[in-house]
């Protein structure tokens, strides 16, 4: 009874101690250290091209928070101008060994800044403006939105509190000022709101929900919702507006995946499936993909209308198999109209990329025109601006590797292997004329890839060096 | 108690490295994509690209005829455990794995002959490099049996990519034979300056029987053709020499950028090694704007003659070009056309025309009075196509053991009882992004169809569409409404061909659907639109809205936007540097009025107000307090375009508008054509449905009438219902002694390929899927 007693006490006293704060890379864990990459998720570049942003997941929770982390595309160049190629391995290396230099250890020298943000960060965006330049990224375990600002030596801090690195508050609860939980997809455009005709367009970004609101629960069933905020890009933090993506009567109340701004039909397209999965028994419902559907909901928003927005829903299922949408593109304007006339999109369940002919006649539905396959879970998509012609990069998460599609042969091309454990995010860097650089976040072998892609023969790409590892 | 576990790995280790092994199990793909067979010795290969793997996959099939009843012939030394198996790797419980390179996608399978050595082939891959890869398929076999060392995979460098390969193999009796020279022909990708390139290679082996690397004989420059795939009149080229006899020298490539197909005269590419110059195009097959993304030419087919006594004629290859086309630019600029949409076409080689539509005999040409046939629409979309190659009259039996006269190419259609193997003169086989393979009944310009048994054979019933669900009201009429709003179908009339069911119903354009017919609808795009509300001197409201392109609304043919459409508003806000709402509209009811349009300019809608009456508050903000002001408009049908406020959608797609006591006939592209349509002085009409809106028209905005409706149209299809996944890529008809017309088809999103028996698919073994 005694060593019961005892035990119990024990455990109380554990219970109730606070542990201490687990910092992550550079800020800890315990004292600062070098800076690393954990889990890179979104990346962006300035428009200047001098600094790469790279947002770190931290999904493993090794630590406590996330960061978001600046990288000197300088140093990146010196790795491209190597010229070495490490998808191919030295011959005859068992396991595999790679030239030196293709997997060098981002050196601290080339780290511009990093600030603290939550956990779970997802795609981050820059907006730039001729005095500044903001990154912003949501965190899905505390629905904050963070603002990052960018100064013009890469340095990071608070876009509310300059000089501070310690952004794990954000600039706003969007669980509180949108009903939003779960912020991951996000996009920058503009809205003219009912009596604003005339005025400029306001500049915004908008925030698509990864989780679903639970409005009730009846029977073991919950009725969810799902909203995208509309926050004032002039005034961070400010919610505008909200809009429905979904409820219990328009497309089963789930949640947002990728979302693109259409600027040229003033359309915002949201697209994935996700889920609430109430569980009587074990508190809080837990969330994740949709599972067992037969549907590919491409959703469209009219942002102008504000909060009385309605959503049209589009089965991209009934033209072609799908279940789940990983990506989106708009592209392709018509030179008269100025209307975007394709919607690319990486799909699940087949692996496929779809051009989806966007019709001038909105009588008829957006409707597919190609499919092409792809490797193993296709992921994000970058185009590749090209004289004749653009190319798209698209990642293949479980494939390790990234395509470059061309449209306009509707064929992959050329293919970059021995990227490392589920290339994420794709982003441009700046490059010599006649090639694209790329930097790919490889999110499992916490490490950027470089790419190099010539312009006019796609199908000699290479991988020019992986930099970064996991924190030990 | 003793173990049993060290017995067990004996058996085990013993099962998988003995020479008794079970061949494996599956193909273990990843993405599967392009597919072709080349001779192999004893035997043929056919080659998988497994795209996802860097690699191909290699099935074993043996050639030799089974003896009657069904006994394997002894003399063979393909052994039948081997048949229809996945050549095994070292170990030999997994399939061999024959790397390529990256993303293999297209494969060209080749068949050479030796002098006093067993047959060979080679596998000639197209991929995400630039170069083709080349595999000695009888070394293949070789190395699985372990006669032979596994010889490298040979690497023929290109200035670009190939997106397509083909071998122009001799043809004998409908089957493709080997030759001591087969040529191959390439189209590779541009490539920075360097235009899209066609390629002949001549592949041949050396002294010890290995194949030999290709090289390119001849080269010239496509542009501007887009290439995407190649095809030639099936046994063509036979010796390894371009030949330049009886026009069947020629290669077809599909454009995937332009219209159509072009065709091109092998003995006027110029030989390789000089400067790049542009190939001489014979002559364009246009498909009426439309890209081609995959293509075929018919083999020799046989027609009896009309005199039973004589025997059939013979056809020669090439007659027909199939094509699987994508959308062109005409696509849907009219919405109720099939005019420039994607589909299955079929064209004459002759004449380079598309052959008319089924009225007519597919030899008349479109001059004569006939218009040509619109696309066939599989379920998804089309991916590839493949002609089944036509028995030999009197050489070969139906599945029935009676000998075959023609026609001979026998498909099962039907499901259980209800099925009937029959006979066609020239079929053709596609797949589809849903994974499946369709069949074409060439001659008669239309699929075939399950139901085709089922109604006709058995009832006497033509496969027509039909009403699925009856017309519901939503919301329900009021009770005392003794004429509540409802749809009367057009009468059927027999004398049109168009018209011979009610609804107006046609076989091949009525889909499977839901209609809805909405009273006062909101304008799809226009549901909700923020803007700013201004007075207009003369008192009307301006409601400017943002985008400024209205005028898509006002000339889509479908929706007509006009004056007399209504607009009713859903919020109101401040406007203009306004503080606040007046006091009219902060107590107005949303949705509550609709205003009528007076005019459509540019981003602006021109509305007017609306008097109060003895019974109903208007819409007429105070002028003093109320401008501007912001608002977010509903636009809904009204009294515009011609006083019509009812819309009708069929599934998403608008089809029209429509008004009380008017017919409204619904056009819609055809997706097929009916079993019966030979009368060419009636022509067909492309209607979906037809119907009269009568009684007394509700109220209420938003009102539906729906209805659904069949296709009745079942086509005939091979598929794996396991394989939901679907994404056909591409299609094979492979043909042996011993087997006919067996379809091969890359069910790429489900990482498997499905193997089809055409005259068995009911039975058991007629549809197989590999993994």
């Amino acid at each position: 009874m005694k060593t019961t007693l005892a035990l119990f006490a024990c455990a109380a006293l554990g219970c109730n101690t606070s542990a201490p704060k687990l910092l992550p890379p550079p800020f800890g864990p315990g004292a600062p250290g070098p800076n690393r990459l954990f889990f890179p998720t979104g990346m962006a570049v300035t428009v200047s091209g001098k600094t790469l942003v790279i947002a770190n997941g931290n999904f493993d929770h090794s630590f406590d928070y996330g960061t978001v982390t600046s990288v000197s595309t300088d140093y990146l160049a010196t790795v491209f101008d190597r010229g070495l190629d490490c998808s191919k391995p030295i011959a005859g290396t068992f396991p595999a060994r790679f030239a030196p230099g293709c997997d060098d250890q981002i050196p601290q020298s080339a780290f511009l800044g990093s600030v603290l943000v939550g956990n779970y960060a997802g795609p981050l965006v820059l907006w730039e403006t001729a005095t500044e330049t903001t990154a912003y990224t949501g965190s899905r375990d505390t629905n904050r939105l963070h603002a990052i600002s960018i100064d013009a030596s890469g340095a990071l801090s608070c876009r509310n509190r300059p000089g501070d690195v310690d952004c794990r508050d954000g600039v706003t609860d969007l669980s509180a000022s949108a009903t939003l939980e779960g912020p991951f997809g996000l996009a920058i455009g503009d809205v003219i709101r009912a009596g604003q005709n005339g005025a400029p367009a306001q500049p915004v970004l908008f925030i698509g929900s990864l989780v679903p609101h639970i409005d009730q629960i009846i029977n073991g069933t919950a009725y969810t919702s799902s909203t995208v905020a509309v926050m004032d890009l002039l005034h961070p933090g400010a919610v505008l507006f909200s809009m429905l993506a979904s409820n219990a009567d328009v497309a089963g109340g789930i949640g947002v995946g990728p979302i693109a701004w259409d600027a040229s039909r003033r359309q915002l397209l949201l697209s994935g499936c996700y889920q609430r999965f109430p569980n009587p028994s074990q508190g809080e419902p837990s969330s994740g993909k949709c599972s067992g559907i037969r549907s590919n909901l491409l959703r469209e928003l009219s942002p102008d209308a504000g909060a009385a927005a309605g959503v049209r829903v589009i089965d991209m299922a009934s033209q072609v198999l799908s279940s789940d949408t990983s990506a989106l593109l708009v592209a392709d304007p018509d030179p008269v109209t100025g209307l975007n006339r394709t919607l690319y999109a990486t799909v699940r369940n087949p692996d496929t990329v779809l051009t989806v002919d966007l019709p001038a006649d909105p009588s008829t539905e957006a409707h597919l025109r190609r499919v092409t396959p792809l490797p193993i879970s296709p992921g994000a998509m970058l185009r590749i601006p090209r004289p004749g012609g653009d190319l798209l990069a698209i990642s293949a998460a479980r494939s390790g590797l990234v395509d470059i599609f061309d449209p306009g042969q509707n064929q992959v091309v050329g293919e970059i292997e021995r990227l490392g454990d589920t290339p994420y995010t794709l982003t441009a860097l700046p490059s010599p004329a006649g090639t694209a650089r790329l930097a790919v976040s490889v999110f499992g072998a916490c490490r950027i890839g470089l790419i190099e892609v010539p312009l006019e023969q796609p199908w000699n790409s290479v991988l020019r060096g992986r930099a970064g590892t996991c924190p030990p | 108690m003793k173990s049993t576990f060290p017995a067990l790995v004996s058996l085990v280790l013993g099962a998988a490295c003995g020479s008794n092994a079970l061949p494996p199990a599956g193909g273990q793909f990843l993405g599967p994509s392009g597919l072709a067979a080349a001779s192999a010795g004893d035997r043929d290969v056919l080659f998988i690209a497994s795209a996802g793997g860097d690699e191909l996959k290699a099935l074993s099939l043996c050639t030799t005829p089974l003896l009657d009843g069904g006994i394997a012939d002894p003399a063979s030394t393909c052994p039948a455990k081997e048949d229809f198996q996945f050549v095994a790797a070292p170990i030999r419980v997994l399939p061999a794995s024959i790397e390529t390179a990256n993303r293999p996608v297209r494969v060209a399978g080749a068949r050479l002959t030796q002098t006093n050595k067993p047959n060979n082939g080679a596998a000639v891959v197209a991929g995400a490099e630039s170069a083709l890869r080349i595999v000695d398929a009888k070394n293949v076999i070789d190395a699985m049996n372990r006669t032979a060392p596994a010889r490298p995979v040979l690497r023929v460098p290109l200035d670009a990519p190939a997106v397509d390969v083909i071998a122009a193999n001799p043809v004998v009796k409908g089957r493709q034979v080997g030759a001591p020279d087969v040529l191959l022909f390439a189209a590779t990708h541009r490539s920075g300056a360097t235009p899209a390139q066609l390629l002949v290679l001549d592949l041949t082996t050396g002294a010890d029987g290995a194949v030999l690397a290709p090289t390119i004989v001849r080269r010239c420059a496509l542009d501007p053709v887009s290439p995407r795939k190649l095809a030639i009149v099936p046994g063509t080229n036979l010796a390894g020499a371009v030949t330049t006899s009886g026009g069947n020298d020629s290669v077809y490539v599909a454009d995937g950028a332009g219209d159509g197909v072009v065709q091109i005269a092998t003995a006027s590419i110029p030989a390789a090694g000089g400067a790049l110059q542009p190939c001489t195009i014979v002559r364009r097959l246009s498909t009426g704007g439309r890209p081609v993304r995959s293509l075929a030419l018919s083999p020799v087919y046989f027609r009896p003659d009309a005199d039973a006594s004589k025997p059939p004629a013979t056809f020669p290859a090439g007659e027909f070009l199939a094509v699987a086309a994508e959308d062109g630019p005409l696509c849907r600029v009219d919405p109720t056309t099939s005019v420039g949409c994607g589909g299955i076409l079929i064209l004459r080689t002759s004449d380079g025309a598309v052959v008319p539509n089924p009225a007519f005999d597919i030899h008349d040409a479109t001059s004569a009075g006939s218009t040509p046939m619109e696309p066939l629409l599989v379920p998804g979309a089309v991916r590839d196509l493949d002609f089944l190659v036509p028995p030999q009259p009197g050489a070969s039996k139906r599945p029935d053991g009676v000998p075959c006269s023609a026609p001979c190419t026998t498909i099962v259609e039907g499901q259980g009882t209800l099925s009937a193997a029959l006979q066609f003169n020239l079929a053709l086989a596609a797949n589809s992004t849903d994974g499946a393979v369709y069949f074409v009944d060439v001659f008669a310009r239309r699929f075939l169809s399950d139901n085709r048994e089922t109604n006709t054979l058995a009832t006497g019933f033509l496969p027509q569409p039909s009403l699925d669900q009856g017309q519901v009201l939503s919301p329900p009429a009021l009770t005392t409404d003794k004429d509540p709003v409802h749809l009367v179908p057009a009468p059927k009339d027999t004398d049109f061909p168009s018209h011979v069911l009610d609804w107006w119903f046609t076989a091949g354009v009525t889909h499977k659907g839901r209609w809805r017919v909405i009273f006062h609808a909101a304008i799809p795009g226009l549901e909700r639109r923020g803007g700013t509300v201004t007075l207009s001197p003369s008192g009307t409201l301006l409601f400017k809205s943002a985008p400024a392109d209205l005028a898509r609304w006002k000339t889509a043919s479908l929706l007509q936007l006009s004056p007399g459409d209504f607009v009713s508003f859903a919020i109101f806000t401040a406007g203009g540097g306004t503080s606040g709402v007046c006091s009219d509209l902060a107590g107005e009811t949303i949705l509550r009025v609709e205003l009528p349009i007076v005019s459509i300019t540019g981003d602006t809608i021109e509305l007017a107000q609306l008097p109060d009456t003895a019974t109903t508050k208007g819409f007429h903000p105070d002028p003093a307090t109320c401008f501007p002001f912001g608002a977010v408009a509903e636009v809904r049908t009204g009294n515009g375009a011609g006083g019509r406020p009812w819309l009708v959608v069929e599934g998403s797609d608008v089809r029209g508008r429509a008004k009380k006591d008017e017919q409204f006939v619904a056009h819609a592209p055809r997706f097929d054509y009916p079993l019966y349509y030979t009368d060419p002085s009636k022509p067909l009409e492309d209607i979906a449905a037809a119907f009269t809106i009568a009684g007394n028209e509700p109220t209420r905005a938003g009102t539906v009438l729906s209805f659904s409706t069949n296709s009745g149209q079942a086509q005939t299809a091979a598929r794996d219902s396991a394989l939901i996944l679907g994404i056909a890529d591409s299609i094979f008809v492979y043909n042996s002694p011993k087997v006919t017309n067996l379809i091969f088809d890359t069910v790429n999103g489900s990482d498997a390929v499905l193997q089809a028996d055409p005259a068995n698919l009911n039975a058991k073994g007629g549809l197989l899927t590999y993994r």
